[in-house]
């Protein structure tokens, strides 16, 4: 496959020739790399324009005291990221990771592309209009999900002492883990604790929303747990008939 | 037409020649605004890139957020939607100090010479990429900050 072949699909270079393709196609370097392995990290120089071929990739930031890397945004197939090599002081302001089982990736020197554009301004338009149009884009989604107030924190608690556990307890927790893999909300724990000294009401479940008071259920099943879990932890609505009085 | 020193201060025309800049002022209207008057709205359809000639001119994200609410100053631009597609305003302008004199630069007309003249496309394009990464980052960092906040704290 000819470099042009493997870029004339990404977004950046809409609109260009099958010339300017093959000058750029020249400066291309291709790599595959594994899940989580990382591209760039926060801080690096920015040398490089990036773009996804095949796979995806994670951009987002580190925290000291969490192993996983934050995701602010997902990089689909087709799409450039990287573009802080255009941007003064040229350095990555996030790191990058490959979160699909495997990615192909497409790099481009900055000094490279800067050249082409020297020498063919018309791509360097055409390049820079799709880039501002890239980031735009990012921008207004950056905007809206930050504009979305973050969710609240919810402990979900399962008594789990021998008296839940014979009352049928682990049947509570295996609907509540099905339910919780189904939602990407990490806001959302779960936990499991001893018995609340009401042997005779379980298996009792504790809903803890923060800023609210936490609400005790009693004599639950699997298919209580999911409606409360669907209505009471998703949408607020505590299940009052099965509340512990 | 606006004239040519006001025009080579603002950002995205630095370094360009006097026929460039001669050119792009054909685009521009030179206009002025009272404090607290309205430039545009959220929602509009973006026509015009806007550049401060002096005072400062008041961006506010809706819905109202304590994210990006900030102020333009002498020689920037704002408005960069009118450039790129949907091309609709993201934020609110208005006049943030007694009077504000601000330039109106026709897209389409700025558009139409890019066309004509790739080099001025490109030159304007890379600076205006600068404006757009620089706020992008800024509100970044924000997000970032406030997210790394939630995280750390969480109980």
């Amino acid at each position: 496959m000819t470099g042009k072949d493997r870029i004339m699909k990404a977004d950046v270079f809409d609109g260009l020739g099958e010339e300017q393709l093959a000058s750029l196609g020249e400066g291309i370097q291709e790599f595959k790399v594994l899940k989580g392995k990382r591209l760039f990290k926060e801080g690096d120089e920015a040398a490089h324009l990036w773009i996804v071929k095949e796979g995806q990739v994670d951009v987002g930031f580190e925290l000291p005291t969490a192993s996983e890397v934050q995701t602010l945004y997902t990089i689909p197939a087709g799409k450039a990221f990287g573009w802080s090599c255009f941007v003064p002081p040229n350095q990555y302001r996030l790191s990058s990771y490959c979160s699909s089982g495997m990615c192909t990736v497409l790099r481009l020197d900055r000094q490279f592309l800067l050249e082409c554009f020297e020498r063919d301004p018309a791509m360097g338009y055409r390049v820079m209009a799709n880039l501002a149009f890239a980031v735009g884009e990012r921008f207004n989604w950056l905007q809206g999900s930050a504009t979305v107030a973050p969710y609240a924190q919810v402990k979900i608690t399962v008594h789990l002492a021998t008296c839940g556990i014979a009352a049928g307890a682990r049947e509570v927790v295996n609907a509540l883990v099905d339910e919780m893999s189904k939602e990407e909300r990490p806001h959302i724990k779960m936990l499991t604790s001893g018995c609340i000294g009401r042997c005779s009401t379980e298996p009792n479940v504790t809903v803890q929303i923060e800023g609210e008071e936490p609400v005790i259920y009693q004599k639950m099943n699997g298919e209580k747990m999911r409606q409360v879990f669907r209505e009471h932890v998703l949408k607020g609505v505590a299940q009052t008939a099965w509340v512990l009085s | 037409m606006v004239n040519l020193d006001t025009l080579e201060k603002v950002e995205v025309f630095k370094d360009l020649d006097d026929r460039r800049l001669s050119s792009v002022s054909e685009c521009c209207t030179e206009m002025a605004f009272q404090r607290g008057e309205g430039i545009f709205k959220a929602g509009e359809e973006a026509r015009h890139l806007w550049a401060v000639a002096e005072g400062r001119v008041k961006l506010d994200a809706e819905p109202a957020s304590t994210l990006q609410a900030n102020e333009v100053s002498e020689r920037e631009v704002f408005g960069w939607p009118s450039l790129v597609r949907p091309h609709t305003y993201r934020f609110s302008a208005s006049c943030a100090t007694r009077s504000t004199r601000v330039i109106r630069i026709d897209s389409r007309c700025l558009q139409g010479l890019f066309e004509k003249d790739p080099e001025l496309g490109y030159r304007v394009m890379s600076r205006l990429l600068r404006v757009m990464g620089d706020r992008f980052h800024q509100l970044q960092e924000e997000v970032v900050k406030r997210r790394g906040h939630d995280m750390m704290h969480q109980w």
